[in-house]
């Protein structure tokens, strides 16, 4: 067992989120557009509960971690704690402008209602943003996992 | 795709075949969408399919990389060791639909949905050393009881804290960077309490040829599986081979293995010995923490429930035993006795159906 399989953990953690985040950012465009929607509603509804069970588990974890930055996130594989300290110092810095990086996250999870997912440019917003920091850290393990030619 | 499903394999990889060919058409199916996206000609769509594309990219160097060059490659000489597999996936009911399949590699275990288990290429030909898939069946353990085992691991994270506890608290320089030290070993032993429970499920499925197969595998390698600098220890993968050793030594004794733990135990000292090495683990490992890591790890077993080593039993597991004996009475006359081991197995009234049912 070496590092490459924690990312490999972790990249299978990202996909699952990213993937979630994307059908659920296009749902939500199309209905603005008054425009048909893509996928079904069962995998519309499953998106959103898995970027809610993500974003829960991610609160509870930052919470822990902003207690105390000096003590180590205890029962964490050593990548999702690296994602949380990443998520913490962009916060710190103000490096996004939307609600997810000025709120709690689990915050977000109320703008998502799995009945009706109502549009929403911070729902949008939120999304897309931390979209960008799970790629950030998704290369990193892709690029672990199988190095540049 | 083509290439996938023209492939004849095993019986034993059936499962993951099928699993690998049902990925790539769910990866089609995405792509597909993604062209449906993009005729809506909405502008806003783009960064969304765009992260949608690299995801199905990334899939795609996985799959071509790691999981199709085990049916690629898919050798009659790994028969046992599929069987072996195929043993350990069907010892529990949440492993059984895992799909597994072997790579060549040093010893490890990729997981997600589905488990390569890597074997260099000296070992695939022996029993010998076969043991050591037992370990990496307790990382698929693990992974499938992910919350309860990571809450036990808190456990061992959160007794070292405080075992590092600086005795009071002041702000300066010199107390921030022990805070800061202490918080790496203790992250690390996120990681070494999961390979010394893989050490223990590797015991108690494999009994006595666990612990030779390890044994043998690291004795050679020199001063570092008894010391690492602090450096090296930052952040590691593994304990020190020498910590790892006192775990399986204990367990052993405790679960009736006496007389092999005894001999495992003298060879280790006389390197240690040879060595002249001191044992110095800067807080990473001390005396004080086996009892509180070693009953954490049992409650890991108690939890994962491991199918127990029985000798009385017919089972891979046995076979490998039966190996190791057979390799300690005469190791000049093992290569044959290993061949007719195998022949055995595979030819005998033993049956892979018949330990399943």
């Amino acid at each position: 067992m070496d590092a490459k399989w924690f990312s490999l953990q972790s990249m299978k953690l990202n996909h699952s989120i990213i993937g979630a985040i994307n059908t659920v950012c296009i749902h939500l465009k199309l209905m603005k557009a008054n425009d048909q929607p893509l996928k079904s509603e069962d995998e519309i509804k499953e998106a959103i509960r898995t970027i809610k069970i993500w974003l829960t588990e991610l609160d509870k974890f930052l919470i822990a971690y902003e207690q105390n930055t000096f003590q180590a996130i205890t029962g964490v594989n050593p990548r999702i704690q690296q994602f949380i300290k990443r998520f913490s110092s962009a916060k710190r810095k103000n490096e996004f402008r939307s609600k997810i990086f000025h709120d709690r996250p689990v915050e977000l999870t109320l703008l998502l209602s799995e009945d009706d997912p109502k549009y929403s440019d911070d729902l949008i917003n939120s999304l897309a943003d931390l979209r960008t920091l799970l790629e950030e850290h998704n290369q990193s393990d892709f690029k672990n996992l199988l190095p540049d030619l | 795709m083509d290439t996938i499903h023209s492939k004849q394999v095993p019986e034993e990889l059936a499962l993951y075949k099928g699993w690998l060919i049902r990925t790539l058409e769910s990866m089609q199916s995405v792509i597909q969408n993604n062209l449906k996206a993009i005729n809506k000609k909405n502008s806003n769509l783009y960064k969304d399919i765009l992260s949608d594309t690299e995801l199905v990219f990334h899939n795609l160097g996985l799959v071509n990389s790691l999981y199709v060059p085990p049916i690629h490659r898919s050798i009659s000489s790994d028969i046992i060791s599929l069987k072996l597999l195929h043993w350990l996936h069907n010892s529990n009911s949440k492993t059984i639909n895992i799909p597994f399949a072997i790579a060549d590699g040093s010893f490890g275990v990729y997981l997600n949905q589905r488990t390569l288990y890597y074997l260099p290429i000296v070992e695939q030909k022996g029993l010998l050393f076969l043991a050591l898939f037992f370990h990496e069946f307790g990382h698929v353990l693990f992974a499938i009881h992910r919350p309860e085992m990571e809450q036990l691991i808190a456990e061992i994270q959160l007794a070292i804290e405080e075992f590092l506890r600086p005795g009071f608290a002041h702000n300066d320089e010199k107390n921030e960077d022990e805070w800061r030290n202490n918080e790496i070993i203790v992250t690390t032993w996120y990681r070494w309490a999961l390979e010394l429970y893989c050490d223990a499920v590797g015991l108690v499925i494999g009994g006595p040829a666990y612990l030779l197969a390890f044994s043998n595998y690291f004795q050679m390698g020199g001063r570092n599986e008894f010391f690492n600098n602090k450096e090296e220890l930052a952040g590691s993968t593994h304990p020190v081979t020498s910590i790892r050793l006192k775990f399986l030594l204990s367990r052993a004794r405790q679960l009736g293995y006496n007389e092999i733990s005894n001999q495992v135990e003298e060879e280790w000292n006389l390197l240690k010995t040879s060595y002249n090495v001191n044992e110095e683990y800067f807080g990473y490992y001390i005396e004080e923490y086996f009892e509180v890591i070693e009953g954490v790890i049992s409650d890991m077993i108690t939890q994962s429930f491991p199918i127990e080593y029985n000798n009385s039993s017919c089972s891979p597991a046995v076979l490998i035993n039966q190996a190791w004996q057979k390799f300690y009475e005469n190791p000049a006359g093992y290569p044959d006795a290993e061949k007719n081991l195998v022949h055995n197995f595979l030819n005998s009234s033993f049956q892979l159906s018949s330990i399943l049912s």
